[in-house]
């Protein structure tokens, strides 16, 4: 197989799909309109519409810290007010969402299988736990999927109080022209410190923090435990625990593809 | 063409309706079972999704095209289906959806070619492989995908650009372009 495609160049490869496109026989489509017109007859009530909220136009995912940056921490607010090197990734001030759910919604339960078949990537996950106890898909209003795998409390693992969970790692892979969004307000205490992982750049938060997901079904704010983020080739991850810096890091670093 | 259906369906003309229904049931049926990955579900996606668009009709922008209008209530109706059950029923190129069609013998060369390809599109991750039916299976234009999916154009780009690396990587490896599992 490899021999016939290892020149081709991207125009021929979509003149190609193009090509195989018009060849393909589909499912034959079932005869609606007879069932629609019959309907129509005794037309039913639509469903109520949802609400949507649109925050921001671009904005699918938005990581929201209620709490701001140390008083005094005037460096610390420049430095991360910049483009952080994430793709997608940016820094804001801005008000806080409604008031937090207290169950997180980490989305649909699924197998190992559909987690690597429903993510437009090769999925990783720390060699420095054990295989996590559940996996969790969650779809953004674009259509865009989050993978997420969860470990329970353990001697390792603290329970984080926002999560009840361990650890939370959250995948995805950022868009050009969508992006995760960190705003902070209000006067509480706490950090943002630049780190790496691997040698990429990455970012503790350590600081009261909201966490904003405009999935397709709903918009869900909760408040967030510690976070570590980064980016791993094209790939973004946060990872949620109430573990120490260094300890999230040693975690992070561990990252492999899923076996 | 659309324009003139659509204002005749708004004032009851089943006729109308009937014509419009036809014209674009091949497109919504497919969209769905690309979603859903099921005929049955399929079939009762798109047949809630006409459903709620004639009774939008009255809202609906004739100066807008109807199709992405349409393929945009027909994707959040599979959509819904699929995230009601835990486990994704099959992939949206799988044989029993999409088959390749008859060729002549002397044609045989780009028949091997195009079996390649589909069955290398069929290893991708069930994103890719959408948004890859949906571009040049379906032919559906960036805006209508856009549409569809309720993201900017620029995202399509994107993603379609991804998708086709992958594509390419999977059919030069000849080891499928995402982790089998």
């Amino acid at each position: 197989m490899s021999s016939r495609w290892s020149d081709i160049t991207r125009d021929d490869l979509e003149l190609e799909l193009a090509a195989l496109g018009a060849r393909l026989d589909w499912s034959p489509t079932p005869d609606l309109a007879e069932s629609i017109l019959a309907t129509q007859a005794a037309p039913t009530p639509l469903p109520r519409a949802r609400h949507r909220r649109h925050w921001l136009a671009a904005a699918a995912l938005v990581l929201l810290i209620v709490g701001a940056l140390l008083a005094g921490s005037a460096t610390v607010r420049t430095s991360v007010a910049d483009f952080l090197g994430i793709d997608g990734v940016r820094i804001e001030f801005g008000e806080p969402p409604a008031a937090p759910v207290e169950t997180p919604n980490l989305g649909t339960p699924t197998s190992m299988q559909d987690f690597v078949r429903w993510l437009p990537f090769a999925p990783m996950q720390p060699a420095a736990l054990d295989q996590p106890d559940a996996l969790y898909l969650h779809v953004l209003e674009n259509g865009d999927v989050l993978g997420l795998m969860a470990w329970p409390p353990d001697d390792a693992l603290p329970q984080a109080a926002e999560t009840g969970l361990g650890a939370l790692l959250m995948q995805f892979e950022p868009p050009d022209d969508i992006y995760m969004m960190i705003k902070t307000v209000g006067t509480s205490t706490g950090s943002i410190t630049e780190t790496t992982v691997n040698g990429e750049p990455a970012w503790w938060i350590e600081v009261a923090s909201n966490l904003t997901i405009f999935g397709e079904e709903s918009i869900d704010s909760r408040s967030t435990a510690n976070v570590l983020l980064w980016q791993q080739g094209d790939i973004g991850f946060r990872l949620e625990s109430a573990l120490s810096m260094d300890e999230a890091l040693a975690i992070a670093e561990s990252l492999e593809p899923v076996s | 063409m659309d324009d003139d259906l659509i204002q005749r369906a708004r004032t009851g003309d089943q006729h109308a309706l009937e014509q419009l229904v036809r014209r674009y049931q091949d497109v919504a049926f497919r969209v769905a079972l690309v979603i859903t990955g099921d005929r049955d579900e399929a079939q009762d996606a798109t047949q809630t999704a006409f459903i709620k668009a004639v009774q939008a009709l009255g809202s609906f922008r004739t100066d807008a095209p109807f199709r992405p209008w349409l393929l945009r209530i027909v994707a959040n109706e599979a959509k819904n289906r699929v995230r009601s059950r835990a486990r994704h029923a099959t992939g949206p190129l799988d044989e029993r959806i999409v088959s390749l069609g008859p060729s002549p013998a002397e044609l045989a060369e780009r028949n091997e070619r195009h079996r390649e390809l589909l069955a290398a599109v069929r290893t991708l991750s069930l994103p890719d492989q959408q948004i890859i039916t949906y571009r040049y299976f379906l032919d559906l234009s960036e805006s209508e995908i856009a549409s569809l999916l309720g993201c900017p154009r620029g995202t399509v780009k994107s993603r379609l650009s991804r998708a086709t690396v992958r594509l390419r990587e999977a059919l030069v490896s000849g080891q499928g372009g995402i982790i089998d599992v």
